[in-house]
């Protein structure tokens, strides 16, 4: 993920390809589907996991939300740390895109022509 | 809802037959409308179904079952010797022989040869959803290969019978239709594996196609001792009405053989590495989100009967290895499609390990992984094929700076494996519960938590350079 998003700096404004409509539709979909299914988890675990899960193992299985956290079952999930995260790694991401730091110094190692 | 259900086996089987003869245009609406349709059948599905639905076929299908069987097989030794494969040949005879004798040995009438419940719901779903998504990102990606243009029909079309083949897997409660349905993945893996003709194509093609025969075998096998312990017909419902009963520990065992071997668990993992040679659309539909998720369904199917029993002690001990072993061995790939492949192994150890635990909560996060892991490895495949069609990259040291020339792909790339690893995505969630959840179980289970432990800490991480 490092090298994906090192940049040598010749190119500070950001373009983004074309890469046509099929294959940027399709990332856009599973994009989509991906952060859906993070922001909706809680209705994700009480309508589409315990149901399937109660039926498996012949038993009810309480999903409870108690303020912050979300009990599942014995186990406890946090709630706030997750939201943090969720709005935390776009940040990240973000940064290491746009923000271009000014008068560093951007030359890669020397490795003696090597790779 | 009997109809609905019969339409996602249907509506992929017709589908993949008007593919080969219809034209481009026409094809392309096809298979985009048909993936659409496919998703919200299943989603109906899903929401609709209560309880479990069981349903029966007319006689003749069974006969139908049995002749497809036999077609198969004779399919599977014709390759043998075109190839001069001795593994294929020698596994075919193996299932030749143990299907011919248990044709003589089943029960005339088979009943209820389908079930349908919440858990073949849920990986309708997944199958239609994900398989849908692939199959119109090969719309383009197939355009570009260098082959006829018959052969790029074949193509979509095989994509389409797997989507039917794959929704009749999971629907299946009768053990001989099981088999059926379990090798005809492994026809599919094999075709689309072998897509490309060349040399090594063919090689790995003929791996996958001789590994996964042993999981028929182990199927075979299981089906012979339930009739042999005289518990009746062969099926996942009756095998799970007599789970207490000591003799049936070892139809169990087999099937979680089969499983294993699907889910490319040590030592079969060979076939999986070695299917990365195909399209990327193969790797994505076959290899990631959609086949292999056989292994984590099959053992789910069998969980009430596998949990607390030594077969799923030794299961949870040899996934907790495969788990480390196969990590490991992705940090030190450069093939952006291998070190997916190795996560794919992990993750899928994961996975079966917690379904074969068997409380609630590690069926819960069975399930989250295997729903997020099937997203997020097919977003991950899919851009595979991007970096390599609209790139030219191939190994991960070459994508250096794609942040300047491919900003999106590589925010996307990101994405996927952030959504694999980090919080709040749901590949973490299901490792957190997975994680809280084995640390209860080596508290409570000292000998099995100890297994684990000594299996995750020590042997995978000495072991995992040898075997790899």
């Amino acid at each position: 993920m490092g090298l994906l998003i090192a940049r040598t700096g010749d190119h500070d404004k950001i373009r983004f390809e074309k890469t046509g409509l099929v294959y940027a539709g399709t990332m856009y979909v599973l994009l989509g589907l991906i952060i859906l299914s993070v922001l909706g988890l809680p209705l994700l675990l009480t309508g589409y996991f315990v149901p399937v899960t109660s039926q498996i193992a012949g038993m009810p299985v309480a999903v409870v939300m108690d303020g912050w956290n979300m009990h599942i079952g014995a186990m406890k999930l946090p709630m706030v740390p997750l939201l943090i995260a969720l709005f935390l790694l776009p940040v990240t991401i973000i940064t290491a895109l746009f923000i271009r730091f000014k008068n560093v110094d951007r030359v890669k190692e020397y490795m003696c022509g090597e790779k | 809802m009997y109809p609905l259900i019969t339409s996602l086996f249907l509506v992929p089987v017709i589908v993949s037959g008007l593919l080969l003869i219809l034209p481009k245009s026409v094809a392309r609406i096809l298979v985009i409308t048909s993936s659409l349709v496919l998703a919200a059948l299943s989603l109906y599905v899903f929401i609709n179904l209560d309880g479990v639905l069981y349903f029966g076929v007319p006689h003749y299908v069974n006969d139908l079952v049995a002749v497809a069987d036999i077609v198969l097989l004779v399919y599977f030794g014709w390759i043998a010797l075109r190839r001069r494969s001795w593994q294929v040949g020698l596994m075919t005879v193996l299932q030749f022989g143990g299907l011919l004798y248990l044709l003589k040995i089943l029960p005339a009438d088979h009943s209820l040869q389908f079930m349908v419940d919440k858990l073949s719901a849920f990986m309708f779903l997944l199958i239609n959803v994900i398989s849908g998504i692939i199959a119109i990102y090969s719309l383009r990606y197939i355009d570009e290969e260098q082959c006829s243009s018959f052969r790029k029909k074949h193509f979509l079309s095989i994509l389409f019978w797997f989507i039917a083949v794959m929704n009749l897997v999971v629907s299946s409660n009768n053990l001989e239709y099981f088999f059926l349905f379990f090798e005809l993945t492994t026809l599919a893996s094999f075709l689309l594996i072998g897509f490309r003709k060349d040399e090594l194509s063919v090689k790995n093609a003929l791996t996958a196609l001789w590994m996964n025969q042993v999981g028929g075998v182990a199927i075979l096998a299981a089906i012979f001792f339930i009739i042999y312990n005289g518990y009746g017909e062969a099926t996942f419902s009756n095998l799970l009405a007599h789970a207490s009963a000591s003799g049936i520990m070892l139809p169990l065992a087999l099937l979680s053989v089969a499983a294993l071997i699907k889910g490319a668990q040590l030592p079969f993992s060979k076939w999986l590495l070695g299917a990365m040679v195909a399209p990327t659309p193969v790797s994505a539909l076959l290899h990631s989100s959609t086949m292999v998720k056989i292994a984590p369904f099959i053992i789910l199917r069998l969980s009430p009967a596998l949990k607390d029993t030594p077969v799923a002690t030794v299961v949870i001990a040899l996934t907790g290895f495969v788990f480390v072993a196969a990590a490991i061995s992705a940090l030190s790939q450069d093939n952006f499609k291998r070190i997916l492949a190795y996560s794919t192994i992990a993750l899928l150890a994961l996975m079966i390990m917690m379904a074969a635990v068997g409380t609630p909560v590690t069926i819960v996060a069975a399930l989250v992984l295997i729903l997020f892991h099937g997203m997020s490895k097919c977003l991950l495949f899919l851009n595979a094929g991007i970096l390599e069609r609209v790139f030219h990259l191939k190994q991960s040291s070459d994508m250096d700076r794609l942040g300047e020339s491919g900003p999106f792909t590589s925010l996307v790339i990101t994405i996927g494996f952030m959504s694999l690893l980090l919080p709040p995505f749901g590949a973490f969630i299901g490792k957190w519960l997975s994680i809280e959840t084995l640390g209860a179980l080596a508290t409570d289970k000292k000998l099995l938590g100890a297994l684990v432990i000594v299996a995750v800490a020590g042997g995978g991480a000495v072991l995992s350079p040898a075997l790899f």
